[in-house]
């Protein structure tokens, strides 16, 4: 997905604003850049306005001028190297505007950054790898939505989904352990081997969601053989005031409602917070046909940051929690395999049901809370920019099943979880942003994790266990020419756990202990062609070592019918990732087109072995966890044409082809290619609406023909499908309050579908049309 | 910057508030760990007892003691069967008898030619009639009709249907929920057993 600066933040225009009509060039635009920490004044600072393709730089006293403004609203993009780029919007229409920047220092990543002041070169030479960002407008569009359905958005990235209540990320065909969630610098640590555990975020919080698909084990430790989802905050106010905002969203296909609300102010000694809260709440949501029994969902968020400076040091504190209680579809629980091929030849739900929409939430279903603490500082010394963060996270997941127990005793205690898992971790994580100079610069940090495991119910599923992982990486790069930067880094992770499983064929619990420890490198190295175009490669190499569910994992697994069995001989996976990024930046087109080849050796999954599982309760077919090499490879284009003022077409491709080398065939459970086209109307102006847009998207999902031949396959792969939605948005002044309204409809024509990567694909359709109707309120000095 | 040894130690001692000592191992969850039939020659006669056994809950492995039971050809069997959770110590048979309604088993002679099997109870026979006033089989109590020309080996299948939706709507209902499910060993013939 195009990063669509010239979109963003129109939200943030201030409250006070009035309508007046737009003038003949003349206004001037000036200021000041100063260091939001030290209060210095920063020179060489680009001062860019996306839309007339015009800037400045600071001088050597930080100021910057632009003359022969428009008088209109303008969006101001402000970066510099070593600092988090800022957005500002301006108003122009009254008067010259003098406006006071303080940029903060950036906290997050190694992003390559670039030195010259055009925020399209910086789009072109944002990273060696490919990076998808979700902002402002686009992520405003989709809120209401969970995480894992708002990244569905990103091309390269697709949703694995536990029918309608629960969806997580796939980038690029790896998901749950291989893809890391980084919730403002805090590495997010729930149940997440667990492919219907979804993340535990409120999907309102983010102001920023950046992909980086592809290896990125050298800045985020062991694991991250699949990609990265960094969510950030938007940054808290540097102006004095109090402001905030209302974001309500309503649905009908599941009857949701959601609403958000922060409040975020601050003074001028330095001292910044915000609070957040959230709630979700839908009944059953609709496929075409039929309700989807039990696919009700309630959920709540809440946040707090405080940031202050005291004494050179910058702070930032966050607490939130999330908690949710999700139903999951009740025709996915039931006994055995033989239950199985007879849901799956009757193709829906129980006949016998009758069921009726409703809000309740009843078992099969999951109770998730999730609590993160965390204290971050930034200072500065001779050496650079150092920042620490500390974060401690508490993850209880409890799972009921529908079956109640026969023992009156037991059933007398009332509904118990089957399922009663709490995650304790502890992370630290430091780093210092060095620069010997103007053209070489780079990280070096170290990061500690500390974790306990703790199963309060039954069952052997997953054991208790205890981890320490501790990393260590540097990370570099050079501007070898104006055109041409290079880049490199490297990471030694250890780890160490110890776990309580249970052993079969003893028939009691052992202590297991494992070390870990391996490296993981990247090359890069970028290059731009012209003011327009720039092309980059990358080479890396991470591992991730086995999870403890890969390890121990030995019970049925509900709602799959399958007998899952770990495998203590399990050797962590490690891949080799390549690609190439070719992308263009023009004010009549943006693109990008990504090819990758990321081959893991020793790929652990779990699959079908030689003879079922016989119990009492019947037959279920075993799964084993297993290695062999893989080799995923694919292309993610997206581009966008701009041919007038008022017309964006935009469309975007996702191929991918995985093959298991040692089984000479595909590899099973990755996504189908996926294709994407769009057309959006739009108008700076018209009549009493600012910015009003139309948008038709249609979207298509090819079949996945492509199916490891030892693969268990209770039913054959769905049918490809085609989903048309459309999109209407406009902002309303009303006494003085800019509204943003926005209108959608989703899967427009009702197409009755079933994906490759839903669990519940035996089971039932996924939903059907579905209207949303989203208004965002700001008030008080919000974005100003 | 003596404050930066401050905030690191202060960062470390909150990371290391999630260290905890072992917890406590889980509990199995409550499974039919032992399933027992026994048959009884309509006529008159010593009865057969096989039991199905998986000690552990799922997975480590059924065994049925004897390895198999030998049914006599021509002869009706009244037969009867139990549930335990030998883990729990707790007898579900009488839990199925306090929820007959919400219960069904079926059996099943294979081959198909080797005889046939059928409930002998209802739901009135345990408790009264279910809350839809309907009255069907249960299947704790059944009957094996082997037949005369029966010979070599074969299974008798048990299938518990549990109908978590409320009571089951006929004799020959089915649900999504099946509980037990197990082929008992069997062969056709005539023993000699030691009086």
């Amino acid at each position: 997905m195009v990063r669509r600066v010239l979109l963003a933040c129109v939200w943030l225009l201030p409250a006070a604003a009035s309508a007046q009509s737009t003038g003949t060039p003349s206004r001037l635009l000036q200021g000041i850049v100063t260091d939001a920490q030290t209060r210095d004044v920063l020179p060489g600072v680009s001062v860019f306005v996306p839309a007339l393709d015009r800037g400045a730089a600071t001088d050597l006293g930080g100021h910057f001028h632009i003359s022969g403004l428009p008088a209109d609203t303008l969006t101001v993009r402000i970066t510099s190297v070593g600092f988090e780029p800022l957005v500002r919007r301006v108003d122009l229409r009254e008067g010259n505007v003098s406006i006071d920047v303080r940029l903060r220092g950036a906290t997050l990543g190694l992003t390559s950054v670039d030195v010259t002041a055009d925020a399209s070169r910086q789009r072109l030479t944002e990273d060696v790898r490919a990076v998808s960002t979700l902002d402002g407008d686009e992520l405003e569009a989709l809120r209401g939505s969970s995480l894992g359905e708002t990244l569905a958005e990103i091309n390269g990235v697709s949703t694995l989904s536990s029918g309608p209540t629960v969806a997580k990320p796939v980038v690029r065909g790896l998901h749950s352990e291989r893809v890391l969630i980084l919730d403002n610098g805090v590495q997010q640590e729930g149940q997440q081997w667990g492919g219907e555990h979804a993340p535990e975020i409120d999907p309102f919080a983010p102001g920023e969601i950046e992909v980086v698909k592809g290896a990125a084990g050298v800045e985020y430790g062991a694991g991250a053989i699949g990609g990265v989802i960094r969510l950030q905050d938007r940054p808290l106010p540097d102006a004095p005031g109090v402001g905030g905002r209302l974001s309500t969203q309503a649905f009908t296909n599941s009857g949701q409602g959601a609403a958000s609300l922060f409040l975020e102010g601050a003074d001028s000694g330095g001292l910044a917070w915000r609070v957040r809260g959230s709630v979700r709440r839908a009944g059953d949501a609709r496929t075409p046909d039929f309700v989807v029994r039990n696919s009700a969902f309630a959920e709540a968020s809440g946040e707090a940051v405080l940031g202050v400076q005291l004494g050179g040091i910058d702070w930032e504190a966050r607490a939130r929690r999330f908690a949710t209680e999700l139903g999951i579809y009740k025709g996915s629980h039931f006994g055995n395999q033989r239950n199985l091929e007879e849901i799956i030849a009757r193709g829906g739900p129980d006949p016998d049901w009758n069921y009726e929409f409703s809000y309740e939430i009843e078992a099969p279903k999951q109770v998730v809370t999730h609590d993160v603490g965390s204290l971050r500082a930034g200072w500065r010394t001779g050496l650079g920019e150092w920042t620490a963060q500390a974060g401690v996270q508490r993850n209880h997941r409890q799972e009921f099943d529908a079956h109640r127990p026969y023992s009156d005793s037991l059933a007398a205690l009332g509904e118990r979880p089957s399922f009663d898992l709490t995650l304790y971790t502890g992370t630290f994580d430091t780093r210092l942003r060095h620069r010997q100079s103007d053209r070489l610069f780079g990280t070096v940090g170290v990061s500690w994790l500390n974790q306990v495991n703790s199963n309060g119910a039954s069952g052997y599923l997953i054991p208790n266990f205890s981890a320490v992982t501790g990393g260590l990486f540097a990370h570099q790069t050079w501007l070898a020419t104006d055109r041409l930067s290079l880049e490199a880094g490297t990471r030694l992770d250890a780890r160490w756990q110890r776990a309580r499983p249970y052993n079969p064929a003893l028939r009691e619990i052992e202590v297991e202990a494992r070390t870990y420890g391996s490296l993981s490198g990247t090359l890069g190295a970028l290059y731009t062609l012209g003011s327009a175009w720039s092309v980059s490669g990358n080479l890396g190499t991470a591992w991730r070592p086995p999870g403890i569910n890969e390890l121990y994992a030995f019970g049925v697994h509900h709602g799959t019918a399958r007998f899952e069995r770990g495998s203590t001989d399990l050797v962590p996976e490690r891949s080799l990732d390549a690609s190439a990024t070719l992308r263009h930046e023009s004010a009549l087109a943006s693109a990008e087109v990504n090819a990758y080849a990321n081959r893991i050796a020793d790929y652990i999954y779990f699959l079908e072995t030689e003879g079922p599982t016989i119990t009492i309760r019947g037959t279920f077919p075993t799964f084993d966890a297993v290695q062999d090499d893989a080799l995923l490879r694919g292309l993610d284009a997206t581009a966008e044409v701009r041919p007038l003022s008022w017309l964006t077409l935009g469309g975007s491709a996702s191929l991918l082809r995985a093959d298991n080398l040692d089984r000479d065939g595909p590899l099973y459970g990755v996504p189908s290619d996926r294709f994407g086209a769009r057309l959006r109307l739009h108008r700076e102006r018209l009549g009493p609406l600012a910015a009003p847009f139309a948008e038709v998207e249609v979207r298509h999902t090819t079949r996945q023909d492509r199916i490891q031949p030892e693969a268990y396959l209770p039913a054959p792969p769905p049918d490809a499908y085609t989903l048309t939605g459309l999109r209407f948005g406009t902002e309303v002044t009303v006494n003085g309050t800019p509204l943003r309204l926005a209108l959608g409809i989703d899967n427009l024509f009702d197409v009755r579908y079933r994906d490759i990567l839903s669990r519940f694909r035996y089971f039932i359709d996924e939903p059907g049309r579905n209207v949303t109707f989203r208004v965002t309120v700001p008030f008080g000095s919000v974005g100003t | 910057m003596y404050r930066i040894p401050t905030l690191l130690a202060l960062a470390f001692a909150l990371t290391l508030a999630a260290c905890d000592s072992d917890p406590v191992d889980p509990n199995p969850e409550e499974l039919i760990t032992e399933v027992t039939v026994t048959l009884t020659p309509s006529g008159g006669g010593s009865s057969l007892t096989i039991v199905a056994s998986d000690p552990d809950g799922d997975g480590a492995g059924l065994t049925f003691a004897p390895a198999s039971i030998t049914l006599t050809p021509g002869v009706t069997y009244n037969g009867t069967i139990e549930l335990r959770d030998t883990i729990n110590g707790e007898d579900i048979t009488e839990e199925v008898e306090e929820e007959a309604e919400e219960h069904l088993f079926r059996y099943t002679v294979s081959p198909s030619s080797a005889g046939t099997a059928s409930v002998t109870d209802s739901e009135s026979d345990y408790t009264s009639e279910d809350d839809n006033g309907g009255d069907f089989g249960v299947g704790l109590t059944f009957d094996v009709a082997v037949d005369g020309s029966a010979s070599g080996t074969g299974t008798l299948n048990a299938t518990l249907f549990h109908f978590d939706e409320g009571p089951k709507t006929s004799s020959t209902a089915t649900s999504d929920e099946i509980d037990v499910d197990i082929d008992f060993p069997v062969q056709f013939g005539t023993v000699v057993t030691a009086k």
